[in-house]
């Protein structure tokens, strides 16, 4: 318990801190007495209005997916840094999909996300297999692969699937349906139930079922889980799996909710969802609802920067700065934790002989 | 000077572990001095404190020769290449940069000198073995050692190469050097070493000035027999079991370990004898070339996951609880459950029965009788004797046929020990098999039907409960033969 | 296509794009060998590219630009240093918090600095000289290859065989390697580990600076967002294949390289332009499976027993 807390007090101080310095760079830009009015446009832009609270929304539900695959992924240690990849994997998937999916709306819609999930799941297959291949951990192939799948993108939307009639953007046809708007005319699409019925479903499997006991117990300890039974390898893969269709999923909610397309450059990048999603992982406690609040207040950043930028002139691209400065500030103070806690267990440093491997010492 | 080394009284504790207790050693100049004891005698502590490495709590230490230590666990760099090993910490300068040629030269003299040649262009981790102990060897002579404290340094070499060796070690002597020969391998002892010196528990039990030690009473010496009465172990009655069932075999070497129902086997070694790698092969968790096949309840399961042995009936209590028996994050309740929770607990869409599974933790922590404050405690706050407690219960009492105890009462306290090793026997008694893994001779005797000896990876002998004494065990733990007179 | 692949200019121009990348992998490089495994290279090689376009605008003067990159490389290093080697703290969460902080503060830096959005680009952001080498630029073709390139990517050149010279042959490299090699072996014959770390991490984001600031200033002097383009990770890429070989760099960063120049071409041989945001990642892939491929060849004689 003293350690959930401890996590709390650092996040907290570490919003503290973010907060601080997003006012400060406002400040600088945008002149002192700014400060201000940009709070205003700041709480404007995130929940002002009808159109604001779905943006806000909008902007979440792909945070969200995208944070529960790395949430999953990181909670069986592996640190597969590729959601932006999958996440655009699923997107362009979808984009290219959907107008050649005959069927009524329903039809069309369903058999579009199984398309984009499928997307990401084959995405985030071929990152481990290459990982495993060139034996080069995971980590480093992930980043290099998403800035594959970018140029991918972008070769397949402008080669393969373009739309013929549309001039001087690039992008695929639009789909023939689309995730029904809940709120008329505003952005708030049926994708954010779907969003949050994948995370509820998270939660509910890590917490109630034999796979999620798994998937907890293999992030406690994979040793223990392998002598148990759990074979290793089998088995990140499989994660790494999931993980992707996860983030493939968030690719065609995007598309089907959103932009009705796949627009070349609109998904991915540095200021990618998935990016967001991931810090969001790496922010929140592992597998909990929270990670509902966590990715609006996220998005809500960055909408509320979008409204400063409207009102004040700031570069939204503060949102990027605010999430570094948050996750150097909790780094510091998980680092500080650990240090603490060696300190703390310094007199059990005792050679007593755990002979793990041939050849112990006495 | 007449002594290398003196050590009076030397103390050092970590926490409540006393590594020394009070060791004394002397080493007098230009012997080959042999320091024996088993796992956890204190050997390897002595040693750092002797080099510096660790400050004794109390205690004499006398040191008249430059030391240097080739632990057991060499210190190369593999990647470095041999000269580079050799002269790192100590690289010598001309003009700012490294002066390899130089030191080439040097290295080449000392090499000459001592008829040790190696290949100092070449990449220390293409080295094998032997040659990477030479190169350790040479490290600590170009760094002027003149005491050479060597720590098992014959663990994983071949005769012919142990031979090498010795003939090395000899000509270093002649040269002036002193050498500390610490092993637990008898035999060696006598071939090489002028004096002896036996450690017990971190407490000098036995030393011999010069060759007047014999085998028998330095194996004697080293696993605790007062004296020359062999200890008889307490005895038990049992059903003629040699026709009862096979539930587990492994192939060790051209033996074969058979473990049968109603039995504990018992393996003994000194740690670092192949136990380790026979645990991980016989359950699945790695692959290693000098065993052979393994059959539980007579089906062959070469190449099975760990997985289906364990639904074939194998079950593990391992070495380090608190790495590969336990996730001590998590509470009592998914630590007995384990990562694979079995399908008794498993409802409909694989949702768990978190009823069944609560009852099934609560009923395993009572017959493990582990103290604990409820089944929602995580398993990293109970004591090692308790968490040991809670896993040997859910070994035993989950439906296995056969159960391999790795060290199962290592770091345990006394009560918790002696509760694991009754369990052990009643499930043997129950009709089920036990192979019990242990460098604890005491233990071994307590509870099991017959002891196979390990020694460099393969089987040194079996010894039935009616021929269990220390002297005999010591010897085959000390690599002489079953059949030799000492 | 031929022409291409023979145009002096185009491999002039190749050596060229390379040294940004040669100069970060560098950089990276002494990182990784001392056993920090930095992956920050792409914001701190941004970061550095801003302050090389803002300080040579200011002073308009080159050198006050490389200076400026130096500096920030220097100091978004010392943030590593201090976070991760002496206060422990992760070492892939600073690496990630920093390439975001890097891509996200620079454009507004733009924004503040010059009121200006996407890019800035002035006369008065003086680029980098190019140098006529006498003697070489005689020689036919090679002199147009060789001769007229940037001071820095000369610079850069010197700069690998003196690190190389630096980690092979003198007690502070060969210390810094075992820091990496084997932690605990170093400790144990005193090496001061962490302060070596603290070191390779100091010196590797000057070299990351002055990788900044060739790109920014090298051809084209101007900033626009985003422009490292992954560059970072290509880098990181190149110090994975370079293992243990620090010379390797160079070939690997003019093969890198082509991709970035002839992609630009890439239309006017008829081959898709896109592919140039595919190439050097699939490149580097390859080239990682290829040299993992070539190290299982050679089996290593190891432990007898």
């Amino acid at each position: 318990m003293s350690v959930d807390r401890r996590a709390t007090q650092i996040m907290a101080l570490a919003l503290l801190i973010g907060l601080a310095i997003a006012g400060a760079i406002i400040a600088a830009v945008g002149g002192g007495a700014s400060l201000p009015a940009a709070a205003a446009a700041f709480a404007e832009g995130a929940y002002g209005s009808g159109a604001s609270w779905g943006a806000t929304v909008a902007t979440a539900v792909p945070v969200l997916l995208t944070g529960i695959s790395a949430s999953i992924a990181f909670r069986a240690g592996v640190f597969n840094l590729g959601q932006p990849g999958m996440f655009v994997a699923g997107a362009v998937a979808a984009g290219a999909a959907a107008p050649m999916l005959a069927g009524p709306p329903v039809l069309n819609v369903l058999s579009t996300l199984v398309v984009a999930v499928t997307a990401g799941a084959l995405w985030a297959a071929l990152i481990t297999t290459l990982s495993r291949l060139t034996a080069v951990d995971v980590l480093v192939i992930s980043l290099i692969t998403n800035y594959l799948a970018d140029g991918l993108a972008t070769l397949l939307t402008t080669r393969v699937f373009r739309d013929p009639t549309a001039l001087g953007v690039i992008e695929t046809r639009l789909v023939p349906a689309r995730l029904p708007l809940l709120i008329e005319q505003s952005s708030f699409h049926a994708g954010a139930l779907l969003a949050v019925a994948v995370c509820v479903l998270y939660w509910w499997i890590l917490n109630h079922t034999s796979p999620g006991h798994r998937l907890r117990l293999y992030g406690h300890n994979p040793d223990f889980a392998a002598a148990s039974g759990t074979p290793r390898r089998r088995y990140e893969m499989h994660i790494t799996v999931v993980a992707g269709a996860v983030s493939g999923l968030a690719g065609g909610i995007q598309v089907l909710g959103v932009f009705l397309r796949y627009i070349d450059g609109s998904i991915g990048g540095s200021s990618s969802a998935a990016w967001t999603g991931m810090i969001l992982a790496i922010l929140a406690p592992l597998g909990s609802l929270l990670l509902i609040p966590g990715a609006l207040f996220l998005a809500s950043l960055q909408t509320g920067l979008l409204g400063v930028e409207r009102e004040i002139g700031v570069s939204s691209r503060l949102s990027l700065v605010v999430q570094a400065i948050v996750m150097i500030a909790v780094a510091w103070g998980r680092g500080r934790a650990m240090r603490a806690q060696r300190a703390g267990s310094a007199g059990d440093g005792a050679p007593v002989p755990q002979p793990q491997t041939e050849g112990a010492k006495s | 000077m007449t002594n290398a080394l003196l050590c009076r009284g030397i103390r050092k504790s970590f926490g409540p572990v006393h590594a020394l207790n009070g060791t004394d050693l002397t080493v007098r100049r230009g012997t080959i001095h042999g320091l024996v004891g088993e796992n956890g005698a204190g050997k390897s502590t002595l040693m750092k404190v002797v080099v510096g490495e660790l400050q004794p709590d109390s205690g004499y230490l006398e040191l008249n020769a430059t030391p240097g230590l080739i632990r057991q666990q060499l210190s190369t760099i593999p990647e470095f290449s041999v000269l580079d090993n050799i002269i790192f910490g100590a690289e010598p300068l001309r003009r700012g940069l490294v002066a390899r040629r130089a030191a080439a030269e040097r290295i080449g003299q000392l090499m000459e000198e001592i008829g040790l040649p190696l290949p100092l262009g070449a990449e220390a981790a293409l080295l094998p073995l032997a040659l990477q102990q030479r190169m350790e060897i040479l490290r600590v002579l170009y760094h002027q050692a003149e005491l050479i404290l060597m720590d098992e340094p014959t663990a994983l070499l071949t005769p012919n190469e142990v031979e090498a060796m010795s003939a090395l070690l000899r000509r270093l002597v002649a040269q002036g050097h002193t050498i500390v020969f610490i092993t637990h391998k008898l035999r060696e002892v006598e071939a090489l070493c002028d004096a002896v010196t036996v450690i017990r528990h971190g407490v000098t039990t036995h030393h011999w000035p010069d060759r007047s030690f014999t085998i028998a009473a330095m194996a004697a010496a080293m696993v605790g027999d007062a004296g020359g009465a062999d200890a008889m172990p307490p005895e038990r009655e049992g059903p003629d079991l040699t026709r009862a069932d096979v539930l587990l075999s492994v192939g060790v070497g051209g033996h074969r370990i058979d473990v049968r129902a109603g039995e504990v086997t018992g393996i003994a070694g000194v740690a670092g004898n192949g136990q380790d790698a026979l645990v991980e092969h016989v359950c699945g968790l790695a692959d290693h070339a000098g065993f052979g096949a393994v059959t539980i309840g007579g089906v062959p399961v070469d190449g099975w996951p760990t997985k289906r042995r364990r639904t074939a009936g194998l079950r593990l209590i391992p070495a380090d609880a608190r790495r590969w028996g336990s996730a001590v994050e998590a509470t009592l309740v998914d630590n007995v459950a384990t990562a694979e929770v079995s399908p008794a607990f498993k409802g409909r869409f694989g949702t768990l029965r978190k009823g069944a599974m609560a009852r099934h933790a609560a009923e395993t922590v009572a017959a493990g009788q582990v103290v604990t404050a409820g089944i929602q405690q995580k398993a990293g706050e109970l004591s090692g004797g308790n968490l040991q407690r809670l896993i040997a219960a859910r070994e035993l009492n989950s439906g296995g046929t056969v159960v391999v105890a790795h060290e199962p009462t290592r770091g345990v306290d006394f009560k918790a020990a002696r509760a694991i090793r009754g369990r052990l026997r009643t499930f043997a008694d129950q009709g089920g098999a036990t192979l019990l893994v242990s460098s604890d001779l005491d233990e071994l005797f307590e509870i099991s039907d017959r002891i196979v000896v390990m020694y460099r990876g393969e089987v040194a002998g079996e010894v039935p409960r009616a021929e269990f004494s220390r002297a005999r065990l010591g010897k085959l733990m000390g690599g002489i033969g079953a059949g030799e007179t000492s | 296509m031929i022409d291409l692949l023979t145009s002096a200019m185009i491999w002039g121009r190749t050596l060229d794009a390379g040294t940004s990348l040669l100069l970060v992998a560098l950089g990276g490089y002494l990182c990784v060998r001392s056993g920090v495994f930095n992956i920050a290279l792409e914001g701190t090689m941004i970061s550095s590219c801003f302050a090389a376009v803002a300080c040579s605008f200011w002073a308009v003067n080159w050198g006050f630009g490389v200076l400026g990159a130096v500096a920030t490389g220097v100091a978004v290093t010392a943030v590593l240093a201090v976070l991760c080697v002496y206060l422990q703290a992760d070492v892939l969460l600073v690496g990630l918090a920093v390439n975001l902080f890097g891509l996200g503060a620079t454009p507004l830096l733009l924004q503040w600095a010059f009121d200006i959005r996407g890019g800035f680009t002035s006369p008065e952001v003086r680029p980098l000289p190019h140098l006529d080498v006498p003697g070489v630029e005689a020689v036919p073709w090679l002199g147009d290859v060789v001769s007229g390139r940037s001071l820095l990517t000369y610079l850069a050149w010197l700069l690998t065989a003196a690190v190389t010279i630096w980690l092979g042959h003198t007690r502070s490299g060969m210390a810094l390697r075992a820091a990496g090699l084997r932690e605990e072996i170093a400790a144990a014959s005193g090496v001061p580990v962490r302060r070596i770390r603290a070191t390779a991490l100091l010196i590797g984001g000057a070299l990351m600076g002055l990788g900044g600031a060739q790109l920014a200033l090298g051809d084209v002097a101007q900033f626009s967002e985003g422009m490292t383009s992954g560059r970072g990770f290509v880098a990181l890429a190149m110090v994975l294949i370079a293992a243990r070989r620090v010379w390797t760099l160079l070939p690997l960063s003019i093969g890198f390289a082509v991709f970035d120049v002839v992609g630009l071409s890439l239309q006017s041989a008829g081959l898709w332009s896109e592919l140039t945001y595919v190439l050097p990642y699939a490149a580097a892939l390859a080239i990682l499976l290829l040299a993992r491929l070539w190290s299982r060849r050679r089996l290593p004689v190891t432990a007898s027993a």
